[in-house]
């Protein structure tokens, strides 16, 4: 059990880290109706992951991987530089992406006057709704401009009239 | 001389598109920006015949980018599978770039015109390069590459909802991208390796641990997201509804049909489909998801007044056919999946560049604005109407060739429930199908519509969406070039090698 | 590529087809010389293929035989050609260039289905059959229309992905695709007996013909009523021939549609109904077997399809001129168009059998392939649908239109051309019944057969002056449906009125019931789509847009599903 607590955890601090970010950006995307929180949310979200790689390549008491004159050069231990060349990648992609984000916060906030995702939803769902509405009464006049258009429920079939009346 | 120039091929495709794009920033005119897309767009498409060609005759060609060696250096491989959709993706693009010019004209403001050609340039080479890579993270960075561009496409539209559908896009795309991130890192932290062949000799060996299954759960749920598989397919339809007509008939008929091919070449390549499908339960819930897809997203569609949202979740209905015939695991069901690909890809193309040329004249595309257009726009409503056959698969058109090789596959497996699903989406295929030829063709035109906006949309466009048309018909009829090779493709991947 | 350019020129399906297409591009003062010499053409290039397979070509994976000549298939062939010819000349008048092209496009299809060699072929034409035909019932243009021709569509494709899968799995078991004898037992027998059955409109899968045939355009019932049920008829004859359950459906196929014939109101699904009466004809023709049945069958599709175009056609004339072909609006029409009339009257006789006309000469082949391989139940059953035809179509459908109460239209006689087209199918149906010989000559079988032997004829006719005695009984006491009107009361109150009350409370109750079934059937759907729309439609949980934070709810639990399931 002490094992766990001064073994594993510590061991381990930067997958607890990873995760721990991981949710916080994870919730904060989910739960917040602020289009900025909801990009931020994401950000952090990346940014767990970019910890993850580069937990990955390290190596305790490793240098930078750097390469260094000289015989301590030859014998350095360094940290596997892949995985920080593929999160510089990784990096530019989020950044790419906030931008963007950002960009078409400013347009929402142009075209509908709010950046909460639930006001604008309700402002395509009130276009939407009248949209449908006009669409369903052109249907419907459509339908009743048309040549021999029955009246009511029409099934197909003839209704006779009752003989006993 | 020539012989080294064409054994570049492989990295020029995507290279050729990304580097035009800058230019074409540059350019900054609409019709030279226009003129760079068209001849970029074609010199790739020939570029992938060519490939695909030397494809077919001498099996698979790795190429070593920057001359470092794999797996230290990133590999792009084409083999008999990734040809077929390199194909797909190119080709689209080139007749797309017939149709664009018109169809955005209409759409955006001519000062911005030169931003959608250099965006859907990158779209093109990140889709491309989504293709031939045979690197995981690799991949990863093209996927991103292709949605950070499709995401501003999207935006472009003229519906100011077109920004919102492309905010939650962007997000719902970004935690996709995240979560394939995830999943190629834990990859590489069990195998030190991102090449794809060499993650597949590695991976058995940790087959066991959690790490490995967890990779292949966020790879599977990234790309789902990406291929628009129920249920993480609620951005696609606002999405392909408010896009400009163009841009939705080239993303519809490439952007998830190559998330679907990463997903099988992970599937089927890296992990092994033994693993996937026999040690872990994928193939159930990938079968179960897809029944639901077609089923609930065709009944959407059949209550839709849009006809480009229709379509949308048509599109949705579609990709539950593609995943249905990969999760068979069987290389009938892989080979279905592939051809349905394709011909999806055909169909799609052809129906929304046919509605994108009904918009250019009316400006909208509601159902009922479209009604009468069979006499005013006889071809492109016939066009239409063939490519909606297709849709519902009547023989002599592609479709009929993807539903025969996949219920083929789905009764060679014994499913015969799905095999009943599969028949009653394709009869809802018929519902929403009729609605609007019916519209088209048996309703009066409204009589202040027809006053202002009567003809046929412009020649470019009508070409361009007969040429796909006609593909359609021709595969309809003559199937077994694309069947032998999607044949060869799935024998290759579910064999194992690449 | 040659190969194919050949085989495309050689078949008089794919020939009818393209001329089909080519029409909808071309000035319409050459539509009559097309849709006149199209058929032509067609018919003597298919008396011109030798007998035997042709047109073998390579279709995804398949080597398809898509012209099979031999007696059965030319016969039919030959009908659905002369079929399209007439109609063509019918519609001549009409300007409608959808409705052409429909009409040869869907006799090209039936065509080819009939000529097809395998079941994969049979399959594509099977589609097209439904594509093309359901164009006509849209052409009517009617809000009713749209929604009956949708319904339509629906069931034939249904019936086509029926054989789609009985196809494949037929394929999978036997690793064959020919189109030969079935029978029930082999791998997806049923599942193609059951798309065969819902074209043949089997009882309860029979619906679609009485929805759907009367709300097409004038023109458009008579083409429709000519191909796709016919072509089940004949893939019954192929693949099940000699099949005993065939023999129970057919008996109760010419059966209950009589009730309901009876008392319909509309005269075009009165014809609708008796439609399907006489496809049970066939169908027990074909439960019986033998060559003589099978010829019988082969004979009265042949002359079922002239005379049931025949009164179509006589009834879209009515329409065309009137409005309407409502039984109880109709009457006294033979002073403005005596020509119909005398056309309706021969396809009447026709249909109901008399003597010197074609029914007469066909039908009773059936009845003496039932009595020579005595199944005495189906025969007598035969011969009680015979009496009830004669009530229904024979007698009901001239009286009640052209003669009866006169309603007081004073109309013009039909067009030139619905006249030209009546004529020659009224000759024909007089011809067969006359000179059988060239009929019988080239049916599939070779099986002497001579229809005009005494005990025949004089069995017909008495049966059909028992029937025509029911009738004016019938008529004259009130008790025939579409008249039942008030009656004075009197001493002869018993027999006077109630036992028509009796009648037409049984009748009423008939009614109702179907319109409750109906009701209960159009409410529940109804009540379905409702349900269901409010998940699918706009604002529904299925499709509508939702926050991102509830999207990525659920991509979080997919992804837990995906972890759960995989620990």
């Amino acid at each position: 059990m002490t094992a766990f607590f001064t073994e594993t955890v510590p061991g381990l601090f930067n997958y607890w880290v990873v995760i721990a970010l991981m949710m916080i950006g994870f919730y904060t995307v989910i739960a917040h109706d602020n289009l900025v929180k909801k990009l931020i949310g994401l950000n952090v979200f990346q940014t767990s992951v970019f910890i993850l790689y580069i937990s990955m390549g390290t190596i305790r008491g490793a240098t930078a991987p750097i390469l260094m004159d000289g015989p301590a050069g030859d014998h350095a231990v360094y940290a596997h530089p892949l995985p920080q060349v593929l999160i510089l990648t990784a990096i530019v992609v989020g950044v790419s992406t906030t931008a963007l984000g950002l960009a078409l916060i400013v347009r929402i906030h142009e075209a509908y006057g709010s950046i909460e995702e639930d006001d604008v939803l309700a402002a395509d769902f009130a276009t939407q709704d009248a949209e449908q509405a006009e669409e369903d009464e052109r249907s419907r006049a459509a339908k009743a401009a048309e040549p021999h258009a029955p009246s009511g429920g029409d099934d197909g079939a003839e209704h006779e009239d009752d003989p006993r009346r | 001389m020539i012989a080294h120039f064409v054994s570049q091929f492989p990295i020029l495709v995507v290279v050729v598109p990304l580097l035009t794009m800058p230019l074409v920033v540059l350019a900054h005119r609409a019709f030279a920006a226009w003129a760079l897309y068209l001849a970029c767009t074609w010199a790739v498409f020939a570029m992938a015949c060519a490939l695909f060609a030397r494809v077919a005759t001498h099996g698979p060609i790795d190429y070593a980018v920057g001359g470092w060696a794999p797996p230290f250096g990133i590999e792009l491989v084409i083999d008999s599978f990734n040809a077929v959709v390199l194909l797909l993706v190119a080709g689209m693009a080139a007749i797309n770039s017939i149709y664009a010019r018109a169809s955005l004209a209409r759409e955006i403001e001519p000062e911005r015109l030169y931003l959608v050609y250099a965006l859907m340039l990158a779209c093109l080479a990140g889709l491309i390069g989504i293709t031939v890579t045979g690197d995981a993270f690799n991949l990863f960075v093209f996927l991103e590459i292709s949605s950070l561009s499709s995401y501003a496409l999207i935006a472009m539209g003229p519906k100011r909802r077109a920004l919102l559908s492309s905010f939650q896009y962007l997000i719902m795309g970004t935690v996709g991208g995240t979560f394939l991130l995830i999943g190629v890192g834990l990859a590489y932290m069990m195998t030190g390796t991102l090449n794809m062949a060499d993650l597949a000799t590695r991976l058995p060996a940790v087959f066991d641990t959690r790490t490995c299954q967890a990779a292949l759960a966020f790879i599977v749920v990234g790309l789902s997201l990406k291929a628009a598989l129920f249920p993480a397919h609620i951005w696609l339809p606002n999405a392909y509804t408010y896009a400009p007509s163009s841009v939705t008939a080239f993303i519809a008929a490439t952007s998830t049909k190559v998330a679907v091919y990463a997903l099988i070449r992970f599937v089927f390549t890296v992990f092994g489909a033994s693993y996937a499908f026999e040690q872990l339960p994928l193939n159930q819930v990938l079968l179960g998801l897809s029944a639901i897809a077609m089923i609930a997203a065709s009944l959407a569609a059949i209550f839709q007044t849009d006809v480009k949202r229709l379509l949308a979740w048509s599109s949705v209905a579609q990709m539950g056919y593609i995943v249905t015939g990969f999760a068979l695991a069987s290389t009938a069901g892989l080979s279905a999946s592939l051809v349905h690909i394709v011909n999806h890809g055909l169909i799609k193309g052809a129906l929304f560049m046919a509605v994108g040329a009904m918009a250019w004249r009316t400006r909208t595309t509601s159902i009922n604005d479209l009604a009468g257009l069979g006499r005013t726009m006889p071809f492109t409503s016939a066009a239409f109407v063939v490519g909606g056959l297709s849709l519902i698969g009547v023989p002599a058109t592609a479709g009929f060739i993807s539903k025969w090789a996949l219920l083929s596959a789905i009764l060679a497996a014994g499913h015969y429930l799905i095999a009943a699903l599969v028949l009653i989406a394709s009869l809802l295929a018929v519902i929403y199908v009729g609605k609007v030829v019916e519209a088209l063709y048996f309703r009066p035109r409204d009589a202040e519509a027809s006053n202002h906006d009567a003809g046929e949309a412009p020649l470019a466009m009508q070409i361009a969406t007969w040429a796909l048309i006609a593909l359609n018909v021709a595969i309809g009829l003559h199937a077994s070039p694309e069947l032998t090779a999607t044949g060869r493709a799935a024998h290759a991947l579910i064999g194992g090698g690449a | 590529m040659s190969e194919w350019l050949g085989h495309a020129i050689a078949s008089p399906a794919l020939l009818l087809m393209a001329a089909g297409l080519v029409l909808a591009v071309t000035p319409r003062l050459v539509h009559a010389i097309w849709l006149l010499a199209v058929p032509v053409l067609a018919l003597a290039l298919l008396w011109a293929l030798p007998t035997g397979l042709h047109g073998q070509v390579s279709l995804f994976g398949f080597d398809l035989t898509t012209l099979r000549v031999d007696g059965l298939s030319r016969i039919w062939a030959t009908i659905f050609i002369i079929g399209s010819f007439l109609t063509g000349l019918y519609a001549l008048h009409v300007d409608d260039r959808v409705q052409h092209v429909a009409s040869l496009v869907y006799a090209g299809a039936a065509v080819g289905a009939v000529l097809a060699g395998d079941l994969v072929t049979l399959f594509i034409f099977w589609e097209a059959t439904a594509i093309s035909s359901v164009f006509l019932i849209w052409a009517r243009r009617t809000v009713r229309a749209h929604i009956v021709g949708l319904r339509y569509l629906v069931i034939q494709v249904i019936s086509g992905l029926l054989l789609m899968v009985g196809t494949i799995i037929h394929y999978h078991q036997t690793g064959s695709i020919a189109f030969d004898h079935l029978g029930l037992n082999v791998a997806g027998g049923w599942l193609i007996f059951l798309a065969f059955g819902i074209k043949a409109a089997f009882p309860l899968l029979h619906n679609w013909v009485q929805d759907a045939y009367p709300e097409s355009t004038p023109t458009g019932t008579v083409v429709l009523s000519i191909y796709t049920t016919k072509l089940a008829i004949y893939s019954l004859a192929r693949g099940y021939a000699g099949t005993e359950l065939l023999i129970t459906i057919g008996a109760v196929m010419t059966l209950f549609p009589i009730f309901y014939a009876v008392i319909e109101n509309d005269l075009r699904r009165v014809l609708a109904y008796s439609l399907n009466n006489q496809l049970g004809f066939m169908v027990v023709g074909i439960g019986i077997g033998t060559p003589l049945a099978l010829n019988g069958a082969a004979a009265h599709a042949f002359a079922h399809i002239l005379y049931k175009g025949l009164l179509f056609m006589s009834m879209g004339a009515v329409l065309y001129r009137v409005g309407t072909v409502k039984a109880s609006e109709l009457g006294g029409l033979y002073k403005s168009m005596p020509f119909t009339t005398v056309f309706c009257i021969v396809g009447s006789m026709s249909i109901s059998a008399f003597p010197l006309f074609s029914g007469f000469v066909t039908k009773s082949m059936i009845l003496a392939a039932a009595a020579d391989s005595h199944h005495w139940i189906a025969w007598c059953v035969l011969l009680v649908a015979s009496a009830g035809v004669l009530d229904h179509s024979g007698i009901k459908v001239p009286f009640f239109s052209f003669f009866a109460h006169d309603a007081g239209y004073r109309v013009k006689e039909a067009p030139l051309n619905m006249l030209a087209a009546m004529a020659i199918t009224a000759a024909l149906c007089i011809g067969i019944g006359v000179y059988p010989a060239p009929l019988y000559a080239i049916l599939p079988f070779d099986v002497p057969y001579s229809p005009y032997t005494t005990a025949h004829v004089v069995n017909q006719l008495q049966l059909l002056l028992f029937a025509a005695l029911a009738f004016v009984v019938l008529f004259r006491s009130g008790l025939y449906p579409p008249e039942v009107r008030g009656l004075n009361i009197d001493s002869d109150w018993i027999y006077r009125r109630a036992l028509p009350f009796t009648v037409s409370a049984v009748r009423w109750a008939l009614m109702r019931a179907r319109d409750a079934a109906i009701g209960v059937l159009t409410i529940g759907l109804g009540g379905a789509r409702r349900r269901i729309e409010a998940s699918f439609g706009a604002r529904g949980v299925m499709a509508r847009t939702w926050t991102t934070g509830v999207m990525l709810l659920w991509v979080t639990a997919l992804l837990a599903a995906y972890l759960w399931l995989y620990y």
